[in-house]
């Protein structure tokens, strides 16, 4: 899959429930939302390998 | 994940209720809950002014949109104040953001700047005094600010953009602060006066990053990034250790925030108005706890 992140792109094999990546990546869940083939998506959706997947920061500090 | 209501492609889970939501029934939900809360806390009455205190960042930005489709139902007015607090780049880009978000929807607004209220902005705050905390400083300077133009534009209330992560933020820093009186104002003021301009948080009941949701589904701009004095922030630290909870046991937010509610009601059962006298601020004549108000004790410790 291609992994859209912090304004990188990068191949990464990953399989598994979006959540899953998204804690691997070091993001907590309630911080972030995610974009699978560039649709909004449920942190439970089940990630393959031709997937593109963003995963956008949109909690920030202060 | 398919919506439950509808079996539609769900854009977003809410983990403490297990449901999944489509576009269509994410924002209806989204929408319902805003003014349940707005009917549920009596925020807006008919014909009033609102004044919503518009930072340019993704709260205050949905939070304008909301108030907007809402008064188009029941009609009051409404009015932006775009606050500039002088934090360089980082504020430009949301000002810039806040008028043409006012712009778009027709809405008046005003810029009310820190350097024009106080005589400096953040950024010469903090880096001429390094004791000073930025962002009990910012909040400080900003209330007063906002009390003050929200006044001179004849507002019956402010609103602002404070989310549910922003409440549960504050019952933990004013527990860990022992304050806990201060948390007694939340909602409603102790001490009714016309000096005070009552504020509004339509938001209140919303996690944040269902805000972050929304504003991406209605192409609300959120070109927001990190305050650049976050790190100073005991709020971010608690911010992310709620969010790890969160994660972990959903649902934990809303219900410190329902805690919070009924506490408040409880501790307001307990005090009386005498408890809370205020009488002038000795420097500057606004309204206080004290003998010196707390920004005129700020700007003495900082003394530019
Ligand atoms: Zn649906
Ligand atoms: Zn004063």
């Amino acid at each position: 899959m291609i992994l859209i992140s912090g304004g990188k792109t990068a191949e990464y094999s990953f399989r598994g429930p979006a959540m899953d990546l998204i804690k691997k990546m070091g993001f907590r869940r309630e911080e972030v939302v995610i974009k699978i083939n560039g649709k909004l998506s449920s942190d439970l959706e089940e990630i393959i390998d031709s997937d593109e997947v963003e995963i956008i920061k949109v909690v920030f500090g202060g | 994940m398919k919506c439950s209501k509808c079996g539609g492609y769900a854009v977003i889970t809410l983990h403490y209720s297990q449901t999944h939501l489509c576009r269509k029934h994410f924002m209806q939900m989204f929408e319902r809950k805003f003014k349940r809360t707005v009917r549920e806390f009596g925020m807006i009455k008919k014909g009033e002014k609102i004044a919503v205190g518009l930072s340019g960042g993704k709260d205050s930005t949905v939070l304008l949109h909301l108030l907007y489709k809402l008064s188009k139902k029941h009609p009051f007015e409404l009015i932006a104040l775009i606050v500039d607090e002088g934090t360089g780049e980082y504020r430009k880009k949301l000002i810039e953001n806040a008028k043409r978000e006012c712009n778009i929807l027709g809405i008046s607004f005003k810029i009310v700047s820190y350097a024009d209220f106080v005589g400096f902005t953040l950024n010469d705050a903090v880096g001429k005094n390094k004791q000073v905390n930025p962002c009990s400083l910012c909040g400080v300077i900003r209330r007063r600010l906002l009390n003050k133009a929200a006044k001179e534009a004849g507002a019956d209330k402010i609103a602002i953009g404070h989310n549910l992560d922003d409440a549960v933020q504050t019952v933990f820093m004013n527990l860990m602060r022992n304050e806990p009186l201060r948390l007694l104002r939340y909602n409603e003021p102790l001490v009714n006066s016309p000096e005070f301009v009552q504020r509004i948080r339509p938001l209140i009941r919303i996690p944040e990053k269902e805000i972050a949701v929304y504003a991406l589904l209605n192409g609300i701009n959120t070109g927001e990034s990190e305050c650049p004095y976050a790190q100073y922030s005991l709020r971010k630290e608690i911010k992310h250790k709620v969010n790890e909870i969160e994660e972990k046991y959903p649902g934990t937010k809303l219900k410190i925030f329902s805690s919070f509610l009924q506490m408040e009601k409880l501790m307001r059962q307990s005090v009386s108005d005498k408890d809370f006298v205020l009488s002038k601020c000795k420097k500057c004549g606004e309204l206080t706890s004290s003998d010196v108000c707390m920004l005129c004790r700020m700007l003495d410790s900082i003394s530019l």
